[in-house]
């Protein structure tokens, strides 16, 4: 947090000061988030491997959720992403998505000419 | 952006020109507070910092994801506990709520209490270092070493970066407790307790991918 003197005649002030969430919101935030830890252990003992169980598409697609939302709620307030100034949520969106997008590009190329690496592996073996 | 080189009547950019600045103490001036984008570029600077850490991570998860099942011998069926490791995401993401804790006490100048949460999360942080430890000897006593296969190098490279970066994040808690216990973290200063802890909170986010990918959905 910065201070909002206004020294020189200058707006210093950082818009985000007085709009971090209490404490309150903290604990409620945490608790949201320790029960959906919990929901993601529970599938553990639900399915494990969860891609063997006959629910698993529903058992996968729920645990991804989950830690999308995880990631959206620490990121929103404990990192208070929803209240600075947006230029701070451009600049971690932004790595975000390019790291997200490029390993899914080589990820992807990896699954194309997979057959490919494997010969290319086997020769060198 | 201010143009530090342009003189007075040059002086055309948005922002305080030079005359204004003289004197302006920038340490109390939300430690350089850039007037342009109304952020502390110390914090931007950050945040620049954990977007590119974003792309570590994507690589040392994308080699994760390619490299699991390639290979012969001990795979992440036959070693994980996910019992155990679901108690240290927990501890871990506890860390987190008493991280901002920490940062709420400065803010309102409570210092006491300010060393209090840092303690815990540095703790907590200690505890879940100790799990990882425990849980690479297990692993390594089962015959699952660095080079044992594919699987084993590319899950110790991702899990032991980022119990690197965690180890560096209880290096700093603990600096920050010593400057407070010394008096020389004021309230003012209380932005550098909120970088560090936008610091602990991206380890605490990036283990929650871990823990869903690389233990839950091996």
């Amino acid at each position: 947090m910065s201070t909002a003197t206004d020294t020189a005649g200058v707006d210093t002030h950082t818009d985000h000061d007085e709009h971090h969430p209490s404490d309150g919101t903290y604990w409620k935030v945490g608790a949201i988030l320790g029960a959906i830890t919990l929901a993601e252990i529970s599938t553990y003992f639900i399915a494990d491997p969860p891609y063997d169980h006959e629910l698993a598409p529903l058992l996968i697609g729920s645990l991804l959720v989950m830690m999308v939302a995880k990631f959206a709620a620490i990121g929103a307030y404990f990192m208070h992403l929803k209240f600075d100034s947006p230029i701070l949520r451009w600049a971690f969106i932004g790595g975000l998505v390019l790291a997200v997008g490029v390993y899914l590009v080589v990820l992807a190329t990896f699954a194309f000419w997979d057959q490919g690496y494997e010969a290319s592996l086997a020769l060198l073996t | 952006m201010t143009d530090t080189a342009a003189t007075p009547t040059e002086h055309s950019a948005p922002g305080p020109t030079p005359d204004e600045m003289d004197g302006v103490d920038l340490e109390t001036w939300g430690m350089g507070t850039n007037n342009a984008t109304g952020v502390s570029n110390n914090k931007l600077g950050m945040w620049l910092f954990l977007g590119s850490d974003c792309l570590l991570f994507g690589a040392l998860i994308s080699t994760y994801l390619l490299m699991r099942h390639r290979g012969t011998g001990l795979g992440p069926q036959d070693v994980f506990d996910i019992p155990f490791t679901s108690v240290s995401s927990f501890v871990l993401l506890m860390s987190s709520m008493s991280m901002v804790f920490a940062v709420s006490a400065i803010s309102r100048g409570e210092h006491q209490r300010l060393r209090l949460w840092l303690l815990v999360t540095s703790l907590l942080g200690a505890t879940f270092i100790a799990g990882q430890f425990y849980e690479f000897t297990a692993f390594y006593n089962e015959g699952l070493g660095y080079t044992t296969n594919l699987f084993a190098s590319a899950f110790y490279s991702l899990t032991g970066f980022h119990g690197v970066h965690v180890s560096v994040g209880i290096i700093m808690l603990m600096s920050l407790f010593f400057m407070s216990l010394t008096g020389r973290l004021s309230q003012e200063r209380a932005e550098t307790v909120e970088i560090v802890g936008l610091y602990w909170h991206f380890v605490d986010i990036v283990w929650v991918l871990i823990f869903t990918i690389v233990y839950l959905i091996p």
